[in-house]
């Protein structure tokens, strides 16, 4: 079952002089082990729509249900929440237990789970982000380097084993080299898990090489849902929103400029390197 | 969930009130609580609330913002009525039922400690709504700079003021975002008992604290490298001077104590009220 988002609108500060409204009539469906992508200016609402999803927030009209969970209820969505994990942006709003192990195991603690499976889960979410428990576990996450507590901080939430991960900007701040790095451990639990992925990001990039649906959010209103190359073909209004489409689509729409017949619909890397060699070799585009 | 909170808050208006130099208005709170401790009649306090209506008319702050400030009293005030209706065993027995003793005078001092603690709240209140922080601080500053020659560090403190109400905003903010986090791993701050609720909010203080700390430090460097050592040869854009709306208000407050003192003096209406009842009744 789905998460299904019907017509929800959210208004900050409902009826003072300074409400405003931040989300207006959005419907989406969440599919299981779908990847999404979520993309939008600053401020056109991302933050506030995922935090919606797991029921930080409550719409002011509209309804969000998880797996059949109205989560405008409050019994309900204790067990719509369980459902949901959340990567908010910055680990060092997460992190305070004592040892990474501890940190990790909070999670799976509230979901009373017994002491062999928490450890069972434990360890395998540190090796899922890539820490060695030998020399990670007992350490205190605040003598931790930037990476390494975001690891942390995505293994406290995959130990939870949610159906859709919900990631906040995830590679906020990481280097290029950490930016790969964490989304090839999202993809890699994705598969391992079978979790429906929901990523905020202002990378395309990143939401090129991943997504297999993009929404498109704009002053709080849905501009577009759709493919990625359905979405990135559309070069020029995503410029206009102040959003860069991926380098392989604004290096192919530049090549194209200069007189190098390329294909429509190229947006990863990969994809551009093929279609450069298949030019090289003189073949023609379909 | 911390949307409520108005510490400190200020109501920008422009009024005479908000136009009185800060130290002028830090010194009338003082004057205004000399007041107040020294009415030891209750008709006069009926005068000092009047005045009170009086300086927020003036200040063109909407009386709910200064009721808002006397809301969070709402237990404190009934507690403290009761025990001195309770307690305080003087003047005439008005009631005697098994242990409990009513007398005129708790019945007096109970009035008294509750109209006190609104005038006091009311005025101190009406301060942080006509003042900004940054001015009501720059005023403590000036009014202690005199202090200096016996090392009182004025300027350190003012600064300390001034950094805390700038961070307030930034950490309601923050503990908003942790205990969101903390709440999408499940925890759970509403069930159990106190002990239990109490062991639930670390997750939300560590982190808090942890982050307060860095935020400090690297604050503490922001301003070292822009040159701050401290308040020794330190300009300000504005500087701060007393004009003829300072005196009036000086004079305005000063008309104030004189006229509790000589109104209790010359009319002591509760004292011949309490007389009036006692020949009535014929109590003792």
């Amino acid at each position: 079952m789905p998460i299904v988002i019907e017509n929800l609108t959210y208004t900050y500060q409902t009826g003072s002089v300074n409400a405003f409204t931040a989300l207006k009539d959005i419907s989406l469906t969440i599919e299981d082990g779908e990847f999404v992508g979520l993309i939008g200016h600053t401020g056109s609402g991302k933050s506030t729509l995922i935090q919606q999803l797991n029921g930080l927030m409550q719409p002011t009209s509209g309804r969000v249900t998880v797996d059949g969970f109205d989560m405008n209820d409050k019994k309900q969505r204790k067990s719509g929440r369980a459902l949901v994990g959340m990567v908010f942006q910055y680990p060092d709003y997460q992190l305070f237990d004592e040892t990474v192990y501890k940190d990790i195991s909070f999670g799976p603690k509230n979901l009373k789970l017994d002491e062999a499976e928490i450890d069972r889960r434990v360890r395998e979410a540190m090796r899922l982000v890539g820490l060695d428990f030998d020399e990670f576990a007992e350490k205190s996450p605040f003598e931790l380097s930037g990476g390494e507590k975001r690891r942390t901080a995505l293994a406290g939430i995959i130990a939870m084993y949610p159906k859709y991960l919900v990631l906040d900007e995830p590679m906020a701040g990481l280097d290029p080299s950490g930016r790969k790095a964490v989304l090839e451990m999202i993809e890699g639990f994705r598969k391992q898990l079978g979790c429906a992925v929901v990523m905020v990001s202002h990378s395309m990039d990143d939401i090129a090489r991943s997504a297999e649906k993009v929404v498109v959010l704009r002053s709080g209103e849905i501009f577009k849902m759709g493919t990625p190359r359905e979405i990135f073909s559309m070069a020029d209004e995503l410029n206009e929103m102040g959003l860069e489409p991926p380098f392989a689509a604004r290096m192919a729409a530049s090549l194209r400029r200069g007189g190098i017949d390329l294909p429509h619909g190229l947006y990863t890397n990969e994809a551009l390197v093929d279609a450069l060699e298949a030019w090289k070799r003189g073949e023609k585009h379909v | 969930m911390f949307k409520d909170i108005t510490l400190g808050q200020y109501f920008p208006v422009d009024s005479p009130v908000h136009r009185l130099d800060p130290r002028t208005k830090l010194i009338l709170l003082v004057m205004y609580i000399v007041a107040v401790f020294i009415a030891k009649d209750l008709w006069v306090f009926g005068f000092i609330i009047a005045f009170m209506l009086f300086m927020t008319a003036m200040s063109r702050v909407p009386l709910s913002y200064i009721t808002k400030a006397i809301k969070p009293m709402k237990w404190l005030l009934p507690l403290m009525f009761l025990l001195n209706l309770f307690m305080v065993k003087t003047g005439t027995v008005l009631v005697q039922w098994q242990f409990i003793t009513i007398t005129t005078g708790g019945v007096r001092q109970a009035l008294f400690i509750v109209l006190r603690l609104i005038a006091l709240v009311s005025g101190a209140s009406l301060l942080t709504l006509t003042t900004t922080p940054v001015s009501l601080t720059e005023g403590l500053e000036r009014l202690f700079a005199p202090l200096k020659v016996i090392k009182f560090p004025a300027h350190e403190l003012a600064m300390m003021m001034t950094i805390a109400l700038r961070f307030i905003p930034t950490l309601l903010e923050e503990a908003d975002k942790i205990m969101k986090a903390q709440l999408a791993r499940g925890a759970d701050l509403e069930s159990g008992n106190v002990l239990k609720r109490a062991k639930a909010m670390l997750p939300i203080l560590i982190p808090l604290f942890v982050n307060s700390f860095r935020r400090a430090e690297e604050l503490a460097l922001a301003m070292e490298s822009r040159c701050y050592h401290g308040g020794e040869g330190r300009t300000r854009l504005k500087v701060l001077r007393f004009h003829w709306r300072d005196l009036i208000a000086f004079l305005i407050m000063a008309a104030l104590i004189a006229s509790v003192i000589i109104l209790q003096n010359t009319f002591p209406i509760d004292h011949w009220i309490a007389q009036a009842f006692k020949n009535l009744t014929g109590l003792k």
